[in-house]
């Protein structure tokens, strides 16, 4: 299955969102997940399926002024 | 004791610190120690996906009873600013956000009028809205009337430590303001902090002129330092400045003077 997650195309293995996230180490994260523009909560992660051409937006807090 | 209070929450310290460019987080986290902050502002990115430790600012600051404020930095306009903050909250820090909308890239100006609409939307949604605006009297009146919990007024441009461009205009915002003033970006050197706090400002807003110091941890002890006189100052109140001289020590009894004629 191929999905955009933050701006890359790319092929990803599993069912859920969930499976992604914790194929990149993200699912114990402090991570704010989005998808196709709505924010999931993480009680949503595991139920969330991934679908071909998905939009994934993970972001975190970063260093700013 | 001497505090203001944001979207209900009540401060102590007149420092609001940015996180963002601190040579490591060890150095980071003892700056902030010593500056004595307690609200600390953020921004929000992608995670990398090479490196998803990277640039995670939370870990260095987590258990610290902190005052969290993301900021939408990177959102050109009211609606990208809108889905920044949704996401912020989303994190469960809290509803603060710093609305910062810039597109002149050479001055990363804030967009006046993008910043208007996302601070009224936001404040709608329930969100502790502080604008990062242009040192405009009537732009922070406005701010204020859209449910700005705080308006935060620039020095000068982002980074620049230019300092304090304009104190008369940032003396009408203290004047006409019923909630705090914290004066955001372009402060160099903690002589500008104390003069925004002798001005009227509730705090100051500081990170490139702490975090890019030869001594970071040394320069965020001076500010701590230059907020408190600043503040003190405001409250012991200034004298009036006048064009002309006014001896110390009255000119009646000179011991020079010739008593002869008198």
């Amino acid at each position: 299955m191929n999905i955009q997650f933050n701006g890359q195309w790319m092929r990803v293995e599993g069912q859920t969102v969930y499976d992604v996230l914790a194929s990149h180490g993200l699912e114990a994260k402090p991570v704010v997940v989005e998808v196709s523009g709505e924010i999931l909560d993480p009680s949503q992660w595991r139920t969330t399926r991934l679908s071909e051409g998905m939009i994934l937006e993970v972001v975190h807090f970063v260093g700013g002024g | 004791m001497d505090t203001y209070t944001i979207g209900g929450t009540v401060l102590r310290s007149r420092l609001f610190l940015g996180t963002g460019r601190f040579p490591n987080p060890h150095v980071m986290k003892q700056a902030i120690a010593a500056s004595e902050a307690e609200v600390l502002t953020f921004a929000v990115r992608r995670v990398q996906l090479d490196a998803v430790d990277e640039d995670a600012v939370l870990q260095h600051v987590e258990g610290g009873g902190f005052q969290y404020l993301p900021n939408t930095s990177g959102s050109r306009t009211a609606e990208e600013a809108v889905r920044i903050a949704r996401l912020a909250r989303a994190a469960g820090v809290g509803n603060w956000i710093k609305v910062e909308i810039s597109v002149a890239d050479e001055t990363l100006l804030p967009d006046p009028v993008e910043t208007l609409k996302a601070t009224e939307q936001l404040a709608k949604e329930g969100f502790v809205v502080l604008p990062y605006t242009s040192d405009d009297p009537v732009l922070c009146q406005r701010l204020e009337d859209a449910g700005a919990a705080a308006v935060m007024p620039g020095g000068s441009p982002i980074g620049t430590g230019l300092g304090i461009l304009n104190p008369y205009n940032l003396e009408r915002i203290v004047e006409k303001a019923n909630v705090p003033v914290i004066v955001d970006a372009g402060i160099g050197s903690p002589s500008d902090a104390v003069l925004a706090l002798e001005l009227g400002a509730s705090a100051v807003l500081v990170n490139t002129a702490i975090a890019k110091a030869k001594d970071p941890v040394a320069m965020a002890r001076a500010f701590k330092l230059a907020v408190e006189a600043g503040r003190t100052a405001r409250l012991a109140g200034r004298i009036p400045k006048k064009p002309y001289a006014t001896a110390s020590s009255g000119l009646e009894w000179l011991v020079s003077r010739s008593m002869a004629g008198r």
